[in-house]
């Protein structure tokens, strides 16, 4: 293998208000204050992360039969996050955005059936006798939105790095963390003395960590209750 | 604009994450051990974080032996970084006020990375590990120059 040449680039992280960026509570009230671009933007930021969870939520549960699961997730967001009110409800509670959400979807699903049901009258099929009693689907919701926190933070995470000209510090953290290459491998790799690599990726992890707390925090979640929401996340995907 | 709402603005499904791989990931995200100089990190993390900064090396500036600048420009003796460490940890005891104390914390820091950029020395019995870890950690809420300072030190072999 060849070794790279010794990295001579400055290790220096970016200024503070780069390292804290808006927390997702803080992100969507700003966002919402900017009118109807604002929402629109909102929306988008929600969608982006909560449309997988709710679309494996929708597949495991006994409103499965409904229809196409991307279809009725889409007209959920459609409707609700339309809404004037709906994520500044979320806004002004205390409540993690992940139960808010599963709340709200499962009454547009049962608004979806009262609604078929009124089209087609008793030809409604027997399969459509629901119950909003389920556990295991709505465990791989949760199990779906951590993973997908997880995969946000990194990417918040890395263009914060490359922005910031720190692009090789998200790469060595990602080699060491995500693709397990030991320390020793990646001197090699990179042409890193041991004190570099250990900087560059503490560096690197800084700011994940900072990304990943900012997308769980909520209204009024102290540092404590972020991580009893972090140690729940870990529980629910490993359960 | 295009409705975030319409099909084709749901986003590009992500590649796969190992449970294993996310549960770890997010282990990283914990606080871990409450550490003094997390309170100086988030102090120096608020809006007015670099001002107080500013305003408090200044007025070190009165009360230490030397100028704060020679922590930077290396011509503080290793013996007057000694006394300021001490001076400023004294202070960190005795501080009438949790602003006071945190300043002093920030200069006892900066002390303590000077000697090792320029002098070669580690001047505390906290483990060189350990330092090293603090210095990247504040490195991300200081301002240039002292951020260059302390990630030199981290540096340092």
């Amino acid at each position: 293998m060849t070794t790279k040449p010794r990295d001579r680039r400055p290790v220096n992280p970016p200024t503070p208000n780069d390292v804290f960026p808006s927390t997702q509570y803080t992100l969507i009230d700003r966002l919402l204050q900017d009118g109807d671009e604002g929402r629109l933007k909102a929306a988008g930021h929600v969608m982006s992360v909560y449309l997988e969870p709710l679309r494996v939520y929708y597949l495991g549960s006994s409103f499965r039969s409904l229809g196409e699961g991307e279809d009725l997730v889409q007209g959920f967001f459609a409707d609700r996050l339309s809404r004037q009110g709906f994520l500044d409800e979320w806004l002004m509670g205390n409540r993690q955005l992940r139960y808010w959400l599963i709340t709200a979807f499962r009454h547009y699903l049962f608004e979806h059936i009262r609604q078929v049901k009124r089209h087609r009258g008793s030809e409604m099929p027997e399969s459509a006798v629901l119950t909003d009693d389920c556990p295991a689907a709505e465990d791989e919701f949760h199990r779906s939105v951590a993973v997908g926190i997880v995969r946000q933070a990194m990417e918040l995470a890395e263009k914060e790095c490359i922005e910031a000209g720190l692009g090789e510090h998200w790469r060595v953290f990602v080699r060491h963390h995500i693709d397990g290459r030991s320390y020793e491998e990646l001197q090699s790799e990179f042409g890193l003395d041991e004190k570099r690599f250990k900087v560059m990726s503490r560096t690197a992890g800084n700011k994940f960590k900072a990304s990943l707390r900012d997308l769980i925090r909520w209204r009024g979640a102290s540092e404590e209750d972020v991580d009893i929401e972090i140690r729940n996340l870990m529980e629910i995907i490993e359960s | 604009m295009t409705s975030p709402y319409s099909s084709g603005s749901f986003p590009t499904p992500q590649p796969h994450l190992q449970k294993q791989t996310a549960v770890t990931m997010l282990s990283m995200g914990l606080v871990g051990k409450h550490r003094p100089l997390d309170d100086l990190i988030d102090r120096l993390s608020r809006p007015d974080g670099q001002v107080w900064l500013q305003t408090l090396l200044r007025r070190q500036d009165r009360t230490l032996p030397m100028s704060m600048q020679s922590l930077l420009d290396g011509t503080a003796s290793l013996d007057q970084l000694k006394r300021t460490k001490d001076i400023s940890k004294s202070l960190i005891a005795d501080a009438e006020t949790r602003e006071m104390a945190l300043g002093a914390l920030a200069v006892y820091c900066l002390s303590v990375a000077a000697a090792l950029v320029h002098h070669g020395q580690l001047i505390s019995s906290q483990s060189r590990e350990e330092w090293d870890t603090l210095f990247v950690d504040l490195s991300a809420v200081m301002p240039v120059p002292w951020r260059d300072l302390l990630m030199q030190a981290a540096l340092q072999q």
